[in-house]
């Protein structure tokens, strides 16, 4: 049922290629561009739409027909961006600085996509290749006359820079976060009232909004630093790194630590019964039963983390902490939407792809420990 | 070996142990019997200090427990529950070996003392690389017990080990404990509300009851319990009948005959419960063969052998 729905959703999202403009064309990057059509780009791909569309509506289960129209998915974003950026604008304009953009029915048929490979089967994989084909053909510069691309290359420096600073505050913050989630599971488990306290102060953190808490921290650190020059020397100031660093961590300790509460909690009484009557210490409990039983919810704490933190590191470009979003508040501040997706398309990549490598990694650590097949 | 002086425990406000005084001589096989919440567990976990006592005194191998380190205390005493407790990421040579590698076992010591438990208790050797969720509920029972004497303690606690079994296997498994039992002589403390368990099993019944243990004899002796009325309640109406599967018909020294009509299916080895039931459905005496020999079987011959165990 609920498959259903999204099947009829994504196809009427792909639908709008037939009325909504695909593409805009503007002579440089202030004026306003003239858009167009898919009946201006598109001949014999209409024909191959209607097929699948046709597709949809026999709804018949069969191997092949899933396999044909996941392919047509997958192709269709790289596809359509290039045939939009190929467009051939009739007039006068100065090649070196015209540009394309997509439009509308161009954003809404790669979400129709993304919602109908997710209703086929290893709907992350497929959403992944798909995506992964854009980048590659981005990175190969095949759209050249994407305003995406002009943008990119305009300031591809930056955004290499950018790029690894948001990957570096991402994971960092995270790498700081796990020992102390584990640590303060682990206290949980044993004393109630401590749990309660932790807790309380985790979810604190998480219930109030990133942006007020990021100017709540940069009051106390401003004035440190303001006081003390030698703790400005050490980087310690109002914006910058450190604000950014410290909430980041600060959020990504409530899913590990819950997660790996949970997991110690959910080990069997009769396991922890028999470990301690066989004569076994605390610290070898620990090491040798409750925290590899516990080890594959940990490992998915820090992957919700993980994902977690790379899309708060955006606001990091507000307070200078730099990351790809001080090139998405750029984009906004300038209205330039191609800008906002050179910030924000390697963001979403980046949170897919981490997503999916610690799922392999915990479906691998599961079967290695004989939890699952 | 194990000696309990009036020992007592609360939780709460209920109390679990009312001062119990036991004698647990080395190489038996006690079982503490009684209804949910009589505190026999209570009492089988106060002997290895998975619960502390309020009062009185434990004392194992002449000594009493607070004067050994926890750890150290446990690892001479075996203990298997319900449920089993495997660790689930752990294969079953792992799992055995848990304490051993704590006490830093050479490899191949610990390869021996595996392969060694696993013959005894009838597990494929294998087993080894197995995980617990690949076992049956018996076979998962078998790598329990193993796991318990890894370290070969001279006292094994059990607390309801084998409960959670089909009626078959939990036969079965018992029999085949029975067969250890017989051969390494551990002292044990069994905990189960099973009465035929207990009857199979015990060398003395503890019947307990409101954290006090109202009878402690022999499995025969408990036949004539009728004045006490909560007992011979709690034992069943039957139990003379449920005590003859203790016993085989090689136990009855029954005579051996030439001539007969015809022979049903039994041998020495069977239950003495086993030939009753054939018993019933004959008008006089049943046959049957055992290794070429022809034995005779009647009523009079188990009337007889009751009299004999109830007057020993």
């Amino acid at each position: 049922m609920k498959d259903t729905i999204r099947k009829v959703l994504g196809n009427l999202l792909i639908l709008t290629l037939f009325f909504l403009p695909v593409g805009t064309f503007k002579p440089n990057r202030i004026l306003n561009g003239n858009d167009f059509y898919s009946v201006n780009i598109f001949t014999f791909e209409f024909f191959l739409l209607a097929l699948f569309f046709i597709s949809y509506i026999i709804n018949r289960k069969n191997r092949f027909l899933s396999i044909i129209r996941s392919l047509f998915l997958i192709l269709l974003p790289v596809y359509l961006i290039y045939r939009i950026q190929a467009f051939q604008f009739i007039g006068d304009y100065d090649e070196t600085i015209a540009r394309i953009s997509l439009h509308i029915s161009a954003y809404l048929t790669i979400m129709g996509v993304i919602i109908l490979l997710s209703t086929e089967k290893y709907p992350k994989i497929k959403i992944f290749m798909s995506l992964f084909l854009v980048l590659t053909a981005f990175i190969f510069n095949l759209f050249p006359m994407l305003g995406l691309s002009r943008e990119f290359i305009n300031r591809r420096e930056t955004f290499n820079a950018e790029f690894f600073r948001h990957l570096t505050l991402a994971i960092s913050s995270l790498l700081f976060a796990i020992i102390p989630s584990i640590f303060f599971a682990y206290q949980s488990t044993k004393h109630e009232k401590l749990r309660e306290w932790i807790m309380g102060f985790i979810n604190g953190f998480q219930v109030a909004p990133t942006l007020s808490l990021i100017a709540l921290i940069m009051i106390p650190l401003s004035y440190l630093g303001s006081q003390f020059p030698f703790l400005r020397d050490l980087g310690i100031k109002g914006i910058g790194f450190l604000p950014s660093f410290i909430i980041l961590t600060l959020y990504a300790l409530l899913p590990i630590t819950s997660n790996t509460y949970t997991a110690l909690k959910q080990i069997e009484p009769s396991i922890m019964d028999s470990a301690y009557a066989l004569g076994l210490n605390r610290t070898q409990i620990m090491f040798k039963i409750q925290f590899p039983l516990a080890l594959p919810l940990i490992i998915s704490g820090i992957r919700i983390a993980l994902v977690q933190s790379i899309g708060n590191t955006i606001l990091a470009g507000l307070v200078g902490g730099g990351g790809l979003g001080s090139i998405i508040f750029l984009g906004l501040s300038q209205s330039a939407a191609d800008l906002i997706l050179l910030g924000s398309i390697p963001v979403v990549f980046m949170a897919l792809t981490s997503d999916i490598i610690f799922e392999v990694i915990e479906e691998k650590i599961k079967v290695r420990m004989g939890l699952s097949r | 070996m194990i000696q309990l002086r009036n020992v007592t425990k609360k939780y709460d406000k209920q109390e679990a142990l009312r001062g119990i005084d036991l004698n647990i001589n080395e190489g038996e096989c006690i079982v503490l019997i009684g209804p949910s919440g009589c505190g026999k567990s209570s009492l089988l976990k106060s002997i290895n200090r998975m619960i502390d006592i309020d009062s009185g005194e434990i004392r194992v191998f002449n000594q009493s427990i607070e004067s050994y380190r926890v750890e150290e205390l446990r690892r001479k005493i075996g203990y298997c529950i319900q449920g089993v407790g495997l660790f689930p990421h752990l294969s079953v040579k792992e799992n055995i070996a848990i304490v051993l590698r704590v006490l830093k076992w050479k490899e191949e010591d610990i390869d021996q003392r595996v392969n060694e438990l696993l013959s005894m208790t009838e597990l494929p050797l294998s087993y080894i690389n197995k995980r617990p969720h690949e076992l049956s509920g018996g076979e998962a029972q078998r790598v329990g017990v193993c796991r318990a004497l890894a370290t070969n303690p001279s006292i094994l606690l059990m607390d309801e080990p084998f409960g959670a079994l089909d009626p078959l296997t939990r036969e079965k498994v018992q029999l085949a404990f029975k067969e250890i039992q017989k051969k390494l002589h551990k002292t044990v403390v069994f905990v189960t509300h099973d009465v035929e368990e207990a009857i199979l099993l015990a060398d003395r019944i503890a019947l307990m009851q409101e954290g006090k243990i109202l009878h402690l004899d022999t499995p025969n002796k408990f036949m004539n319990l009728d004045k006490n009325e909560y007992g011979s309640d709690f034992l069943g109406k039957d139990y003379s009948l449920r005590l003859l599967k203790r016993f085989t018909l090689a136990d009855l020294n029954l005579k051996e005959v030439r001539s007969f009509n015809s022979l049903v299916n039994l041998s020495l080895g069977s239950s003495v419960k086993d030939g009753l039931s054939y018993c019933l459905n004959a008008e006089q005496s049943i046959y049957f063969n055992d290794n070429n020999h022809i034995y005779e079987l009647s009523y009079n011959d188990i009337y007889n052998f009751m009299q004999r165990i109830n007057h020993e």
